[in-house]
């Protein structure tokens, strides 16, 4: 009874998974979408993150008012 | 037992677990385990309908190669009057008779949580060394990988690993919600959209 199964067959791929539960389309465009919108929410606050440590700045905000700032203070110089 | 048998799909298996929010980590668990390990996970939860619902169990059953009966869930429900559930032990019962007169390979495995209870919750089945759990998810991981070998890379089939994918079903979870409209897995559609998730987690069928 505890001997394990040696598994030979082969791996399903998502879609095929997909097949063998009848997903329907609109779930199927679910799951196609389901990881990509994580994984692209996570670049954009990694971007913002890696930005961030570049400029010093905690935001966008900040970084922008830092830039106009810095040019007032040059036009008020020339 | 039946005139005509379904196909068996091979990398089937028929999970036998309790549907109960209590469990629910452990209900992730074998479902992100499975199909990490390129299994496919079947369940009552998937049949519809009170009608003949003894032979869709039955066929259920017959159309998985595999199955697995977790019998952690030895306790009375709160309603009165108080009952244990027999489903779980009929359902390992039918298993285990199928196994028997069927033809096809088939393997049933127990999983439990406590060290040598089933030995006294159902002694019929002695001999028979049930997977313990500890009833941490974890423990079912390492279980499955006891139960279930495959010969690929070390690395992909070891205990973090499955974890990763564990963690990232659960991250699917409220957008499943959203898309299914309900808050409650233990429900076919969510069910289907959590093994294909965590296929699509484990990067199942990928090249590895």
């Amino acid at each position: 009874m505890n001997r394990p199964v040696i598994l030979t067959t082969p791996i399903p791929t998502w879609q095929e998974m997909a097949d063998f539960y009848g997903l329907s389309k609109s779930d199927r465009k679910f799951v196609d979408g389901l990881f990509a919108t994580s994984e692209a929410k996570a670049g954009t606050a990694s971007a913002k993150r890696l930005s961030s440590a570049r400029t010093g700045k905690n935001s966008l905000f900040e970084a922008k008012s830092s830039a106009r700032k810095t040019n007032g203070r040059a036009r008020k110089r020339a | 037992m039946r005139a005509r048998e379904p196909k068996v799909a091979f990398n089937a298996v028929f999970l036998n677990i309790p549907y109960d929010e209590k469990f629910r980590r452990l209900y992730l668990a074998y479902i992100s385990g499975l199909v990490h390990l390129g299994l496919q996970p079947r369940a009552t939860l998937e049949i519809s309908g009170a009608e003949n619902r003894l032979d869709k169990i039955v066929t259920l059953i017959q159309s998985c190669r595999y199955s697995i009966h977790d019998l952690s869930w030895v306790k009375l429900d709160g309603p009165p009057p108080r009952t244990p559930r027999f489903n779980m032990p009929f359902e390992l019962g039918l298993a285990m008779a199928i196994e028997r007169i069927d033809r096809a390979q088939r393997k049933s495995f127990v999983f439990e949580a406590v060290n040598r209870r089933l030995a006294k919750s159902l002694s019929d089945l002695s001999g028979i060394d049930p997977h313990i759990h500890d009833r941490a998810i974890e423990g079912v991981m390492r279980e499955l990988g006891n139960a279930f070998v495959r010969r690929v890379s070390y690395r992909r089939l070891s205990v973090p690993a499955m974890m990763k994918t564990y963690r990232a079903v659960l991250r699917s979870i409220p957008e499943i919600d959203r898309q299914t409209g309900s808050t409650d897995l233990f429900r076919a559609r969510p069910f289907r959209l959590l093994c294909i998730a965590a296929g699509k987690a484990a990067g199942v069928g990928a090249s590895r």
